[in-house]
């Protein structure tokens, strides 16, 4: 398995510490891990499932299932892999299990970024019309990224969303380079015509 | 047009998708493709609006590291170090070929500890129904003082001499007899620790022994002096057997 957890020898050394501490028990070495990855692990889980809430308990069980194998984890491993790992089966089992229990919802409906009217409608001055149309595309784009399939929405998420490289998504999926390429071309093709799309109608 | 084959590497030209020869003919490519290269610009600024995307990253809640820390089992802050210990041994447990050693060795170590522990046990039945029937002949006989841990063997015949030497006791010997079985029992894995606890009962029942003859109290002193000098005796496996309580 030429992708599986690589040897990763830029691992910080007070990382390193911090693991072999978590992994004899350590609650509060444990706790600056979680203060140093959940973000990062948050925004991976919310890019792909498009709700708070889910990113939230999505988080939460992954760093749950950390805690609990953290003492068989051999620390000169690339820890974010794992975890990301853990965050993105649980995202992808999520949507899996999602599937049989509603019909599709619109991604990123509620949140920061909901509003639907047209912003031209608004007697706003130009500046702030502009930053209404960019929200607007942002908020498109994270809708359209709902609209993927998994595992092409995961990879994107990974590497366009999150700016992981290649090597790190093939490792973190378990996926062949090749696979990931692929995934990445389709996604992106689909995103890219529907954001021209969207340019072409608005300009 | 006859640039199919090119439209993939349009999506994948960003940073380090494609290799040097690739990207070499993707460019030469794009010189002299006026449709391609179009779409290549459109990409360019459809990605703008995805480098916007990425450029607003989602934050969590505070309450996310206090929900996590709520839903995790805490470490007993009461014995550290044994959980130090059992997830040290644990870790070890769980690799697989440790478990395949284990399970083999188990299984035999079992066996044999099983034996020999009812074989310890049984003797320490029979200790307890003959330390209710000790004479009253004194013979002075150190239950037994020996260095270094056991074997398994050496366990059995200690367990052995232990249960004579205790049982060879005066009556009035009450206070080495108030030494509890299981420190007996734990005595035949380490004979140091037998010493300790032989001479412990010997100094704090010292007084209670008064009524015992002067040969048997001098026996007494005798032996209190020899475990204070000696916590470990002179060789390995030496066994004191001897009369009268002189120096």
């Amino acid at each position: 398995m030429p992708n599986d957890f690589k040897k990763d020898e830029s691992v910080p050394l007070a990382e390193r510490e911090l693991l072999l501490r978590s992994g004899r028990g350590d609650a509060e070495a444990f706790r600056l891990i979680v203060l140093k990855h959940q973000a990062f692990a948050y925004a991976i889980a919310m890019r792909f499932l498009g709700n708070a809430a889910d990113a939230e308990d999505a988080v939460q069980e992954a760093f749950i299932r950390v805690w609990k194998h953290i003492r068989t984890f051999n620390a000169d491993r690339s820890f974010t892999t794992w975890l990301y790992r853990i965050v993105a089966n649980l995202c992808l089992d999520h949507i899996r299990s999602a599937k049989h229990r509603r019909t599709p919802v619109s991604m990123h409906a509620a949140g920061p970024h909901s509003r639907t009217d047209n912003p031209s409608s608004h007697p706003f001055d130009g500046e702030t019309e502009k930053k209404l149309e960019e929200r607007e595309t942002v908020r498109m784009i994270l809708q359209w990224t709902g609209h993927l399939p998994a595992k092409q929405r995961m990879v994107f998420v990974l590497r366009d969303l999150q700016d992981l490289s290649v090597e790190e998504v093939s490792g973190i999926l378990k996926m062949g380079r090749a696979s990931v390429k692929s995934n990445l071309f389709h996604a992106r093709k689909f995103i890219r015509e529907k954001i021209t799309a969207l340019e072409k109608e608005g300009g | 047009m006859g640039c199919k084959r090119f439209q993939k590497q349009l999506h994948l030209n960003r940073h380090g998708e494609l290799s040097e020869r690739e990207k070499r003919l993707l460019d030469g490519h794009l010189e002299n493709c006026a449709d391609c290269s179009a779409a290549a610009e459109q990409i360019e600024r459809a990605d703008q609006s995805i480098n916007m995307v990425r450029s607003i990253q989602p934050v969590p809640p505070d309450s996310l590291t206090g929900r996590i820390f709520a839903s995790i089992p805490s470490p007993d802050q009461d014995m550290p170090l044994f959980k130090t210990v059992r997830r040290r041994f644990d870790e070890v447990i769980e690799s697989r070929w440790t478990r395949f050693g284990l399970a083999a060795a188990a299984s035999f170590a079992m066996l044999a500890f099983f034996f020999q522990e009812a074989h310890v046990l049984y003797r320490v039945s029979r200790l307890e129904k003959r330390m209710t029937t000790i004479s009253e002949s004194h013979t002075g006989t150190i239950p037994f003082i020996q260095w270094g841990v056991p074997s398994a063997v050496e366990r059995m015949s200690m367990a052995a001499q232990a249960e004579n030497a205790i049982a060879e006791l005066p009556e009035e010997w009450v206070a080495v007899r108030k030494i509890d079985l299981e420190a007996l029992v734990k005595s035949y894995r380490d004979s140091r620790r037998f010493n300790e606890v032989l001479l412990n009962v010997l100094q704090e029942y010292r007084p209670e022994l008064n009524r015992l003859n002067d040969a048997a109290l001098s026996d007494i002193d005798g032996w209190i002096r020899l475990l204070q000098q000696r916590p470990h005796p002179i060789k390995p496996h030496s066994r004191f057997s001897r009369n009268g309580g002189q120096t």
